[in-house]
């Protein structure tokens, strides 16, 4: 089930339709676009240039909130996608990586965005007003951000990790242990912190000062990381998938321990090399959505029995 | 401010004084300066007014020991004016030091020293008392460490800083910057534009210079300038060269960038003009010197600024100069700006590994420094390659309002800093109140009766802040001191300590580094006091010019 997008795809964003079923985001060259249909067919939702990064609010189906980076600033949609509004950021103008949203019971709301030349942009006013956020952060080059839950937040860069534990309004790269990495993607799941590098795998770590960071992905295998989702297992350990370039991993994380045991669970090759890629936990199973650099895209799901094509849930 | 309210006797020439009546004059002057300074201690405290030299303007609050010392520069007669400039002058120590802790330094002090007259009253040799005083008070100072936590957690932070600055919104205030940017930060005190107390935290590193050109380039008049995508050329060199310059500008040119920043010790005219006739609005220039007053600390602050831009710094050092300039040292950012006194760098497109690998690097040597100088200098470089930054927010109302809240606000932030870096413990007098147990099993093995007495004025010194914070809460001294004791320290700092005049669940918290440091001075002060035998004035007595 392959679609053709034809299109530079630079992010991928899912959200929860109000009938429940998926809805699939892209960032691409020419635009926005969005698949109610599990990528089999697309529309474009903004047409007006390069769109870099994508992110749906997590009450999409209520809200219908999506901003997108685009050359300059953000866009943002407060109708899932029927009308857009331009919100510029400083000049000289800069390039958008990566933008994420919280919301939390409908009243505490974040949305950062990290540019590849100025650091973090933080608005706590659904986005009418984006201010740079930049204290304690003084590496400029983000390439990933994540409003997490509860007031932490993460922010990578081309040499490293910065957490934030006050929403975003400051940073420290020590808070989560000082890690040298190529940081491509951040994810969290509770107290769990999990980064995807360019070069050496992922690592995880609880957010306990004392404990180290430990690999987790074999970075020979699995390449440059561009997707991590978390799965709860019914045990209290956690499953954690992650997407590389070539292939998509599973492991089992027992978080309650120092030093939690690593277990890998199995290992797919995934059909199509990835460019850009989003996954999200669906249950049991993990959906992913690949796409390549010719704009295919391919949802599949990923679970203990192994990858599998992805059906409409 | 002289103090003309107290009883005055036979005023005093020059020569010697030395007789009985001499050094209880002395003594009247130690006391007249602590009394004042009593009524303040306490984070729900009095104040003192000061009715300034004529009278006839409106009098000054004041709420601080540190600055009711400063106020009083003379008291009549000389002799007991004697007595008043000693006690000053340890304050003003204790206030130099650590930026607090005058009033518990004055109250122990007064304390013990009326303890310590008495003894010598009833014959006791001073001098003896003085050397057990000094012996038995390093009991005090271990059970200080001993009780000494750290700071850690925003309610803490908040619980020190009410201590210390007695506002609640300040307090807040300050607390929600440190959380937020931590020990190594910049944190700047300004007057509020709505008149209201708040924060602002900044992402940018900056320094604190003077413009060379004297914004005579491009009409810098007192504002702030912001550069875009801007060029930087770091050097510590007098910039007399007009061939430098024109290669630097045309580097600047060339590299694409929409503004230039030169760092130098001096611009000569001819360079002056030169920029003036290549800066426009489309390409505004700016001069400014280069930071830090020491060739070695303007070395470090070059190299710092060139890891941020990604610049290599022209150093008189190394033997730069005109022809050594190469278009690659040129460093950019992507915004900037200048005003008279400073400039600011952000997002600076230096290798993210080299500005990583020096703030590493620093951090390791800022952990293994002991002396303080270097620390704070360490400390102020890593919070701007870090950009660790935040403006805090006062308001006031009328110009000496908002200066005095300024000053709090700064001692408060100081107070915090030194507790960040070296604990806490429980306020309102309760620790050095829990240190007269230390002193208990000392009394067994007493040898004479001056290192008996010198027990006891301990005790009594320790117990004297609780003391006086009853007194000014209007309780009864005796009755706090014993439930205080009875309660027991609270072992975690959570509990409220006996004293809670703010009423509150979290405790008031004292810096440990303040009350060592007001206890250390206030003991050897008396120690060193009680055995002035005679007081020599000179014929013309030079009236205190410091603080």
């Amino acid at each position: 089930m392959t679609s053709q997008l034809g299109d530079t795809v630079f992010d991928l964003a899912v959200g929860r339709h109000t009938d429940g079923g998926l809805v699939i985001l892209a960032a691409c060259q020419n635009g926005v676009f969005i698949s109610i249909d599990m990528a089999e067919t697309w529309s474009g939702l903004w047409l007006e240039g390069m769109a870099t990064a994508i992110a749906a609010s997590p009450n999409f189906a209520s809200d219908g909130v999506i901003i997108a980076g685009v050359h300059g600033g953000i866009i943002q949609s407060d109708d899932a996608g029927a009308s857009w509004a331009f919100r510029s950021l400083d000049d000289p103008r800069s390039l958008i990586a990566s933008v994420s949203i919280r919301t939390s019971n409908g009243s505490s709301h974040l949305m950062l965005a990290g540019s590849v030349d100025d650091g973090l942009y933080r608005s706590v006013d659904w986005g009418v007003t984006w201010r740079p956020s930049n204290c304690g952060a003084y590496i400029p080059r983000i390439t990933s951000v994540l409003a997490g839950n509860g007031q932490l937040s993460l922010a990578g860069t081309d040499v490293g990790l910065f957490v934030s534990t006050n929403d975003g309004l400051t940073w420290d790269d020590e808070l989560a242990g000082e890690i040298d990495a190529e940081v491509t993607v951040v994810a969290m799941k509770d107290n769990l912190i999990l980064i995807g590098t360019a070069h050496d795998g992922v690592y995880a770590k609880c957010m306990n000062p004392n404990q180290t960071w430990f690999q987790l992905a074999d970075s020979a295998l699995v390449g440059a990381i561009s997707a991590i989702a978390t799965v709860p297992d019914s045990d209290g350990s956690i499953r954690v998938v992650t997407v590389g370039n070539t292939h998509a991993q599973q492991y089992r994380l027992n978080v309650e321990r120092n030093s939690p045991p690593v277990y890998l669970l199995r290992t797919d090759v995934l059909p199509t090399p990835a460019l850009t890629s989003t996954v999200l936990p669906s249950g049991a199973t993990v959906l992913a959505v690949v796409a390549d650099t010719q704009g295919s895209i391919l949802p599949f799901s990923i679970g203990l029995e192994g990858l599998s094509s992805a059906h409409l849930d | 401010m002289t103090l003309s309210s107290l009883p005055r006797p036979n005023g005093y020439r020059h020569g010697v004084a030395g007789d009985e009546r001499d050094i209880a004059a002395f003594d009247r002057g130690i006391y007249a300066l602590a009394t004042l300074i009593k009524p303040v201690y306490g984070p729900i405290n009095g104040v003192v007014a000061n009715a300034g030299p004529t009278g006839r303007s409106a009098p000054e609050l004041l709420t601080d020991g540190a600055t009711i010392a400063r106020r009083l520069t003379e008291i009549e007669p000389r002799v007991e004016n004697s007595g008043a400039m000693y006690l000053r002058g340890l304050l003003w120590d204790v206030h130099r030091q650590v930026s607090d802790g005058t009033s518990t330094a004055a109250i122990v002090f007064e304390a013990m020293y009326r303890e310590g007259r008495r003894g010598i009253g009833a014959g006791l040799n001073a001098a003896r008392l003085r050397e057990h005083l000094r012996h038995h008070s390093r009991h005090v100072h271990i059970e200080l460490e001993r009780q000494c936590s750290p700071l850690s957690g925003r309610a803490a932070l908040q619980g020190l800083a009410r201590s210390v600055c007695g506002d609640e919104a300040l307090a807040r205030a300050i607390a929600d910057v440190y959380a937020g940017v931590g020990i190594h930060s910049q944190v700047d005190v300004r007057p509020s534009r709505t008149d209201r107390v708040g924060y602002d935290f900044l992402g940018d590193s900056y320094w604190k210079a003077h413009s060379l050109d004297n914004g005579l380039v491009r009409g810098l008049i007192g504002q702030r300038v912001e550069l875009s995508n801007c060029a930087i050329f770091v050097s510590d060199l007098d910039l007399d060269e007009p061939h430098l310059l024109i290669s630097v500008l045309t580097a600047a040119r060339n590299r694409g960038a929409d503004s230039l920043l030169l760092i130098g010790r001096s611009l000569s005219k001819q360079c002056l003009g030169l920029l003036a006739a290549n800066s426009s609005s489309a390409f505004p220039i700016y001069a400014m010197s280069t930071p830090d007053a020491t060739p070695i600390h303007q070395i470090e602050t070059m190299d710092d600024i060139a890891t941020i831009a990604g610049a290599v710094a022209s150093k008189q050092a190394t033997g730069a100069g005109p022809d050594s300039f190469k278009e690659n040292d040129l460093g950019f950012c992507r915004r900037g700006w200048v005003s008279r006194t400073h400039f600011g760098l952000f997002a600076g497109q230096g290798a993210s590994e080299s500005l990583r690998q020096r703030i590493r690097e620093l951090r390791v040597t800022l952990r293994n420094t002991r002396d303080r100088e270097r620390e704070k200098q360490l400390s102020l470089r890593l919070s701007r390659l870090t950009a660790r930054s935040a403006v805090l927010w006062i308001d006031g109302g009328t110009e000496r309002i908002v200066e005095d809240r300024k000053r709090l606000a700064e001692r408060t932030c100081r107070v915090v800093r030194n507790a960040l870096n070296n604990g806490v413990l429980p306020g309102a007098g309760i620790a050095l109140l829990e240190c007269s147990r230390s002193i208990d099993p000392h009394t067994a093995a007493v040898t004479e009766p001056e290192e008996a007495f010198a027990l006891h004025m301990l005790r009594y010194g320790l117990e004297a802040p609780v003391r006086t914070l009853a007194q000014n809460n209007g309780q009864s001294p005796g009755v706090v001191i014993t439930q205080s004791l009875n309660r027991g320290l609270s072992k975690t700092l959570s509990q409220p300590p006996p004293l809670d005049p703010v009423g509150n669940d979290e405790g008031i918290l004292d810096s440990f580094e303040v009350i060592t440091a007001a206890w250390q001075h206030a003991v050897s002060g008396v120690a060193q006091a009680l055995t002035i035998g005679a007081i020599v004035f000179p014929r013309s007595p030079t009236i205190a010019s410091a603080p």
